[in-house]
């Protein structure tokens, strides 16, 4: 399922041992909401929360633009830059918004 | 929001919805959308105004709330009533009724339950409160999985101590493989879903083309993805193809989010059999934390019940999941069961095929019911 990595998409990370070790992860104390979603299910995010990164910061953490206001996010799971358009799914951005 | 207008056009809508009945021709087409967050958009657009009489979208299980079983959410509030306890869950959980009340109902009976937004929150919750146990109940798909795996990747790098996860999480694949070997199952085609697909990717759904002779195409939330969506099957049935195609180029490439499949590898692990609420028990269906995080397990930390509890006998929910009827033909629907009291749970998350229909249906099903008695 996890085979044919595209290149660029997955960056090299030091051999994990214990878990969660070696990802240099933080202590994060102010992981909000992604754009609230209206009547849109939170568990599942029915509606693409699409959301614009304004800046990266220490941990995999970005401060990203909803449209409605500023959220930090964590973007452990997917490369991103200043600019980019991401998909968020209960606080963690799960894919970048081609095109 | 980027792309609403572009993909909420009413001209382009009424051409592609031209161009649907002139393909399907006055045949009938009984196409699947497996994903509650399509139930919702057909619903919220009125998608089905759109399409000929001929398509008849059933509404599959992909929305977590409604497919968790009333022993689990049982065994949640068991978890959140042993001492210095703090449950959190996303809002959706807390309304769900289980056999002995929702979470909304053991929180008014002192219960420490508390909403929040993504499982960091919770990670949160336990750094503020280090005297007490914090576990969070988490749900969802493979959408929601990388959230609750690298919120453990995190716990774990920090050695938090007081933070533990009620694993709940559930795979797509193995829910529409039941449905395909369900008997009497008469689908000509599936919509596949949008963001768990960000995920896995759409190679996972071959299976259903090569296995089962039925098209899929992967399909985005707006509602000229989902008439694309369907004219694409559609296209596929005249042309006698069944193949998996993704609609949801944008933002679904074919092998899926592969860091995400990886943190999710890392701390998760099928488990050998999950219930699933109206599909009964389905094998490799679930996944449940690895060993190595035995220490953030709240299954193998707290003595959980563990009992099967039975859905209440009015409900019908079982049969809305597997498409047999739909929601207005329950019959609590929008009298006993509503969205303030939902005794089944497709009318909690907005997600839920009964509660999308409760909120954007009424019309239609005054209509069908003046229809069917004239």
């Amino acid at each position: 399922m996890s085979a044919g990595a595209s290149a660029g998409q997955t960056p090299p990370r030091a051999e994990p041992s214990p878990p969660g070790a070696g990802l240099g992860l933080p202590v994060v104390d102010a992981v909000g909401a992604p754009a609230e979603a209206g009547p849109a299910c939170i568990t599942c995010g029915d509606e693409a929360v699409e959301v614009t990164v304004l800046a990266l910061e220490d941990g995999d953490l970005a401060l990203v633009d909803t449209g409605a206001g500023r959220e930090r996010v964590s973007v452990m799971l997917v490369e991103v830059h200043v600019g980019d358009r991401i998909l968020v799914h209960a606080g963690e951005a799960i894919g970048k918004v081609q095109g | 929001m980027k792309y609403v207008d572009e993909y909420r056009s009413p001209e382009i809508a009424a051409q592609l919805s031209a161009e649907i009945a002139a393909l399907a021709d006055g045949g009938h087409h009984k196409i699947m959308e497996i994903c509650g967050g399509h139930t919702h958009t057909i619903y919220r657009h009125g998608i089905e105004d759109h399409l000929p009489d001929g398509i008849e979208l059933v509404h599959g299980p992909g929305c977590p709330v409604c497919v968790m079983p009333m022993g689990r959410i049982d065994d949640a509030i068991a978890i959140a009533e042993q001492p210095d306890v703090i449950m959190t869950s996303f809002g959706d959980m807390l309304r769900v009724p289980g056999g002995r009340g929702s979470f909304l109902d053991a929180k008014a009976a002192g219960c420490d339950i508390r909403m929040v937004y993504s499982p960091l929150d919770a990670l949160k919750v336990a750094r503020n409160n280090p005297d007490k146990r914090v576990v969070f109940t988490a749900i969802g798909f493979e959408t929601t999985a990388p959230s609750t795996a690298a919120t453990l990747l995190r716990a774990a790098a920090e050695g938090l101590e007081n933070f533990a996860v009620f694993c709940n999480h559930v795979l797509v694949c193995p829910a529409v493989q039941a449905i395909l070997d369900a008997p009497g199952q008469d689908l000509d085609g599936f919509l596949g879903p949008g963001h768990v697909s960000t995920v896995i990717g759409a190679a996972p759904y071959e299976f259903v083309a090569r296995d089962y002779g039925k098209p899929l195409v992967v399909s985005g939330f707006e509602p000229l993805d989902i008439l694309e969506s369907i004219y694409r099957l559609l296209q596929q049935r005249v042309e006698g193809r069944a193949e998996v195609e993704n609609q949801y180029t944008r933002v679904v490439p074919w092998e899926g989010n592969t860091r995400a499949l990886e943190v999710i590898d890392r701390t998760m692990v099928p488990r050998d059999a999950f219930e699933w609420r109206g599909l009964g028990t389905i094998p490799d269906s679930a996944l449940g934390l690895r060993e190595e995080f035995a220490a953030f397990d709240a299954e193998r930390l707290f003595d959980l019940p563990g009992a099967v509890v039975e859905d209440p006998r009015e409900c019908q929910c079982d049969e809305v999941l597997t498409g047999q009827i739909k929601p207005w033909e329950c019959g609590v629907f929008g009298t006993a069961c509503t969205p303030e009291t939902p005794i089944g749970t497709c009318m909690v998350s907005s997600e839920g095929a009964c509660a999308a229909y409760y909120q954007y249906g009424r019309f239609n099903r005054a209509a069908a019911t003046a229809g069917a008695g004239a």
